[in-house]
């Protein structure tokens, strides 16, 4: 197994900076640098579901399921961006 | 022992000089001599305006078709009012000769107009990418990333695990991420993915498509230093830090398979 993999490409994540970091504030994830396009939010949380679409209600006043949990994390970002309910979430 | 001071007659031969000069190439080359005249004129005031008067308006005005005589009158009495400085005469002479040959081969007058539209056009052009290039203008970027000069990547061109693949994927990105990075490798150190990967510990994610997250215990054991690879393991997909309770969960619930 290789100890000196590359980084996949991140351009999608790049531009979604913002809604990532508020997404990694209001699930109070710990200290996540590198995200790329094709990691999914099962790659760097390890929160059950449910508490996750309990915060994503809370928060963005949306509902998630699990199917879009499996979406690439940029597009899941987008998914909530577009459907907050809340002015300030 | 001359009558004359001796600078003034040789300012006097070199008149003399100058008109002939003049003199024959107005006769050989005909019509030039009106305007040659009259550049001359121009020029003569120009070197030396507060001496000498400005000539009458109906000196000035142009005169078409009266000839070589009147031509070589008025460049005879343009010199004579020169020769009263030193500095007039020499100026005079060498405008003189300057005219009257320029006027005679036709090609000055074509080459200043030529010299001239090209310094516009050069001016223009310099003009021109000057407002294209404005650093203000947002410029779409290839990736159709807003970019800014200021804007740092997310991920961070800063060598997270000195893998040397910064540089390769290194791309602009937004504030706040910066941050981060310089935070894990002000805890960790420089390579610290590489560290991870050589000496952690695998586990394959059943969640997440069978990609494979190598845990390695953060040296003050408050938790793990995560390093996500794809399930070929050839890419690093993510990078971060993961309580110890999430991992154990992950470990106990299954989710994770350790890697043999």
């Amino acid at each position: 197994m290789t100890q000196d993999a590359p980084r996949a490409v991140h351009w999608k994540m790049d531009r979604r900076a913002t809604l990532a970091n508020e997404f990694f504030a209001v699930t109070h994830a710990e200290l996540i640098p590198f995200v790329s396009d094709e990691a999914t939010w099962y790659d760097f949380d390890y929160l059950e579901a449910d508490e996750l679409t309990a915060i994503v209600e809370s928060h963005y006043g949306a509902t998630l399921d699990k199917a879009k949990l499996v979406l690439p994390f940029w597009e899941l970002l987008d998914f909530l961006d577009a459907n907050r309910a809340h002015a300030d979430g | 022992m001359s009558r004359t001071p001796p600078r003034s007659t040789c300012s006097a031969a070199i008149a003399r000089a100058v008109v002939a000069i003049a003199v024959t190439l107005v006769l050989v080359v005909g019509a030039a001599p009106t305007s040659a005249a009259s550049t001359f004129r121009a020029a003569a005031y120009g070197h030396d305006e507060g001496a000498h008067p400005q000539p009458a308006q109906s000196e000035r005005a142009p005169r078409r078709g009266r000839g070589v005589a009147v031509s070589v009158t008025e460049a005879l009495a343009v010199v004579r009012t020169s020769l009263r400085s030193a500095r007039a005469r020499l100026i005079a002479a060498v405008a003189l000769l300057a005219t009257v040959l320029a006027t005679s081969v036709g090609v000055a007058p074509a080459s200043a107009v030529a010299a001239a539209t090209t310094y516009e056009a050069t001016a223009y052009a310099y003009d021109a990418p000057s407002g294209l290039s404005r650093q203000d203008v947002a410029v779409p970027s290839p990736w159709g990333s807003p970019v800014g000069l200021s804007a740092a990547s997310w991920e961070g061109s800063v060598s997270f695990g000195g893998s040397g693949v910064a540089a390769e994927t290194a791309l602009p990105v937004v504030e706040g991420a910066a941050p981060k990075i310089a935070s894990l490798t002000s805890r960790y150190g420089e390579g610290i993915e590489s560290s991870v990967l050589k000496s952690g510990t695998r586990y394959v994610d059943t969640a997440s498509s069978g990609n494979i997250n190598v845990f390695a215990a953060r040296p003050d054991s408050s938790g793990f230093i995560r390093v996500t690879l794809d399930p070929s393991g050839q890419r690093i997909i993510s990078a971060g830090l993961n309580t110890a309770h999430n991992v154990a969960n992950g470990i106990a619930n299954g989710r994770f398979v350790l890697v043999p």
